[in-house]
């Protein structure tokens, strides 16, 4: 085992645990909102559950490039790949954007779910506008999981 | 492809057919009754509210309530979603009426009235023998009698709390004041004590100071039962045990009474459809003799409207007139099959106005693309598209469900298409597949395949970009010929064909590599007339020269938002491949189980799950992914939007399905 594949290591679960928790705030966020809606109302668990599960695509995001850089550098194969240090740097470095900007990312879609929750709370029939709100704030999650992806796919092992 | 023709109507008719004219019109479902504005020529015409029915509205809500008390004594518990795929029953109109007038509902009513008052006295009962019952369980250790206490002639019983810290001073205190006081503890607490403290009649003036000053609570016994605390306790669970019992024989009669009385649905329904009829009277004026209405209907349902008129009645006349050039219409969105279900898309985000053209024809082939890249995966497209296809034949649903499954069957096909684009099925499955089939493997993994995302990505997120150019210009081009439609060429020129010549000539630019060098140089010629032209007339609205070229210069800046709209479309990729990796990601998790004999049933286990997650999280981030970009990156180039929507007077049921007549 290298130096460098315990940096690789790191990477992946800063990517899954960082994403990771800041969907459970996010969806902790709405779950809590959504609750409180549906002491009035619990025919609009289906929507509620919809909204709450906004803010938990970034923690499937981050487990996504953990899974990406375990199977790059081999350990599900069981051969894991001889890193040097600077490889394992470089496989850190692609984890960061979705394990930072997924951490940030969630916390306030989380909030924009609330506020969509909300929204459903008073008018149902805009249901097709709440969801659109949080989904706004996603785009970086996206945007970030496609470079760490992009990143990833540049190191040469 | 469009926006339905609209056409305002005017109903005379006599008085006596007003009641069977409007009935009719009901069932016919397809004209919008609306207030009659014009003052002059019916300045001398009544309103007929002295008409209207009020007792419907009563009637309905009696019967609203006999069903919202009854509904919890189904014996299921319904949720959310159970109530989207539960089936209606189905009756036709004139079996409704019928209902509507044999069903006696008033005595239901009393029956339900009186049950739920004696609930809710109950529950109160209950509340108040709980609260004694917690009150009193902290003397049960006492052996005397509440009622005795207060009346000795010598001695003078206190009953009290204190808590643990003031308990010592108490004691010493009242030692030192008082021999003849006795202090026994009844109950402890983690930081109180119950005390009973007994002293002579004669001494309670000494003693009394002494308790106040250390925070002792006299506990004054207030309730009527009579006995020891433990005698007390006996009766009040004997009586909360005759509540329970009275409570569970309630709703044993109230469940049998909604079992019943299942026409209380029905009869809800066309008491509900009634009280429209009477909402809509309204709308009506009279004269002596005749009524009028006025309201909108689709020109497509004219033929059919007089058909059926003309059928019924004699006493009445109808006008039609075109809506005038500024005149604000309801807008109802009439599409051809194929591409109806994305009406869904489009009234999510708000109707057009009745001026505008309507985006969905456009907007149905870019969200079937989009909707393809995004969830790209053979395996999950043809699940959704099954599953909306049952969803579609074999449960009762409502138009606009059925309207919604419609939709979802289509993404459900284009993600299929878009999973043999990139070869995914269900991720890598076809990787586990026996040595014998590895021709057709190779074929479909191989062969087949225009992209493979996860050994080069590039490809494909450039063709998503690519797409996303087009859709901004498809957006961009809308608004250009929906200004000359509007015999505002100029503007067009202006506004959109300037920025399409600056785009255009920065995406040639940035080809330079793969693009002979003439181009280039045409290239250069076109950005400079598109920033010249943006320049010189994006400040045509400011008064000043400077302000107007300043506000030109500014205006450049929106190249930034093209920039980032166009970065937007990374997400199709970005979602395509997140699809199938996270099923890699399950199919390699339920392989690796390695149990001997009964292992397979868990790997079977894991891939239902796991794969049954992924489709939906991936089938709800296409959907929304994909109208987000529908929504601010294409509508924000030329949608208007805000048109109201065509509100036909109809049969309208919550409970029930009306049969088709």
């Amino acid at each position: 085992m290298t130096d460098g594949i315990i940096l690789a290591y790191l990477g992946a679960a800063l990517a899954i645990g960082l994403a990771g928790s800041g969907s459970a705030i996010g969806v902790g966020i709405a779950g809590t909102s959504g609750a409180g809606i549906m002491t009035e109302d619990p025919s609009k668990f289906g929507l509620v559950l919809i909204l709450q599960a906004i803010p938990g695509t970034q923690g499937i995001y981050g487990l996504l490039a953990g899974f990406l850089v375990l199977t790059r550098i081999g350990i599900f194969a069981g051969t894991p790949a001889v890193l040097t240090i600077k490889q394992g740097l470089l496989i850190l470095n692609a984890c960061l954007p979705i394990g930072i900007v997924g951490f940030f990312s969630a916390i306030y879609q989380g909030k924009a779910s609330a506020g969509a929750i909300g929204l459903i709370a008073r008018r149902p029939e805009e249901a097709g506008k709440a969801v659109v709100i949080p989904a706004m704030v996603e785009t970086y999650a996206v945007l970030s999981l496609l470079s760490s992806i992009l990143l990833l796919n540049g190191i040469v092992l | 492809m469009a926006i339905s023709k609209i056409s305002k109507f005017h109903i005379f008719a006599h008085l006596s057919i007003k009641e069977s004219l409007l009935s009719e019109l009901q069932r016919l479902g397809c004209m919008e009754i609306t207030h009659i504005e014009e003052k002059v020529e019916f300045h001398n015409w009544k309103n007929i509210e002295e008409d209207i029915d009020y007792n419907i509205s009563v009637k309905l809500n009696n019967v609203k309530f006999c069903i919202d008390l009854l509904s919890n004594y189904d014996g299921k518990k319904r949720s959310g979603l159970n109530s989207l795929f539960a089936s209606k029953k189905i009756y036709s109109y004139t079996e409704l009426i019928k209902i509507a007038q044999q069903s006696d509902y008033e005595n239901l009513y009393l029956q339900c009235k009186s049950f739920d008052n004696e609930l809710n006295h109950l529950k109160l009962e209950e509340n108040k023998l709980i609260t004694a019952e917690q009150e009193i369980q902290k003397w049960q250790d006492l052996e005397l009698n509440f009622n005795e206490i207060e009346q000795r002639k010598y001695i003078k019983y206190t009953l009290g709390s204190v808590s643990k810290n003031y308990f010592n001073d108490l004691l010493v205190d009242l030692k030192k004041q008082a021999k003849t006081t006795i202090i026994q503890t009844i109950k402890e607490e983690k930081n109180k004590l119950y005390l009973i403290v007994i002293t002579l009649k004669e001494n309670l003036p000494e003693i009394e100071p002494i308790l106040q000053g250390h925070h002792f609570e006299i506990y004054k016994y207030s309730y009527s039962f009579l006995g020891t605390p433990k005698q007390i306790l006996k009766t009040i669970s004997k009586q909360l045990d005759m509540i329970a019992k009275r409570r569970s024989e309630i709703e044993r009669i109230l469940t049998k009474l909604r079992l019943d009385n299942q026409l209380i649905y029905p009869l809800y329904d066309i008491l509900y459809i009634n009280q429209e009829k009477e909402d809509v009277k309204k709308y009506l004026k009279k004269s002596e003799k005749i009524i009028v209405l006025k309201g909108w209907v689709q020109n497509k349902d004219i033929p059919k409207l007089r058909k059926r008129l003309e059928k019924n009645f004699t006493a009445y006349e109808i006008y039609f007139t075109k809506p005038k050039e500024d005149e604000q219409t309801p807008v109802s969105l009439n599409n051809q099959t194929l591409v109806e279900p994305f009406e869904v898309i489009t009234e999510l985000y708000s109707l057009p106005d009745c001026h505008e053209i309507d985006p969905t024809p456009i907007l149905s082939i870019f969200y079937f693309i989009f909707f393809g890249l995004c969830l790209s995966d053979v395996g999950y497209g043809a699940s959704l598209a099954l599953i909306s296809y049952f969803a579609i034949n074999k449960l009762k649903l409502e138009k606009g469900a059925i309207k919604f499954f419609k939709l979802l069957f289509y993404c459900g096909i284009a993600g299929a298409l878009g999973g043999v684009l990139v070869g995914s099925w269900f991720g890598d499955i076809l990787n586990y597949l026996p040595p014998q089939l590895s021709n057709l493997k190779n074929f479909l993994i191989q062969k087949l395949p225009l992209f493979e995302p996860t050994e080069n990505p590039l490809p494909l997120l450039i063709l998503s970009l690519i797409l996303g150019i087009i859709h901004i210009y498809t957006g961009i081009i809308l608004k250009f010929l929906d200004n000359v439609r509007n015999g505002k060429l100029y503007e067009g020129l202006m506004d959109q064909i300037s920025w399409l010549l600056l785009l255009t000539g920065l995406i040639l630019v940035l080809l330079k590599g793969i693009m002979p060098l003439s181009i280039e140089k045409f290239a250069w010629t076109i950005i400079i007339i598109g920033i010249l032209s943006i320049i010189l007339t994006q400040g045509r609205t400011k008064k000043n020269i400077l302000l107007k070229i300043g506000s030109g210069i500014l205006a450049l800046y929106g190249i930034t938002g093209y920039l980032s709209d166009v970065l937007s479309y990374s997400r199709l990729f970005a979602l395509g491949l997140a699809t199938g990796i996270i099923a890699q990601m399950f199919n390699m998790l339920a392989t690796m189980v390695n149990i001997p004999y009964i292992g397979f049933l868990f790997t079977i286990l894991l891939l239902t799950i796991g794969h049954t997650f992924n489709l939906l999280i991936s089938v709800l981030g296409a959907f929304i992914h994909d109208a987000r970009l529908q929504y601010v990156e294409f509508f924000s180039k030329f949608y208007q939007a805000g048109g109201v929507p065509f509100k036909p007077f109809t049969l309208k049921t919550r409970y029930i399905k009306l049969e088709d007549s």
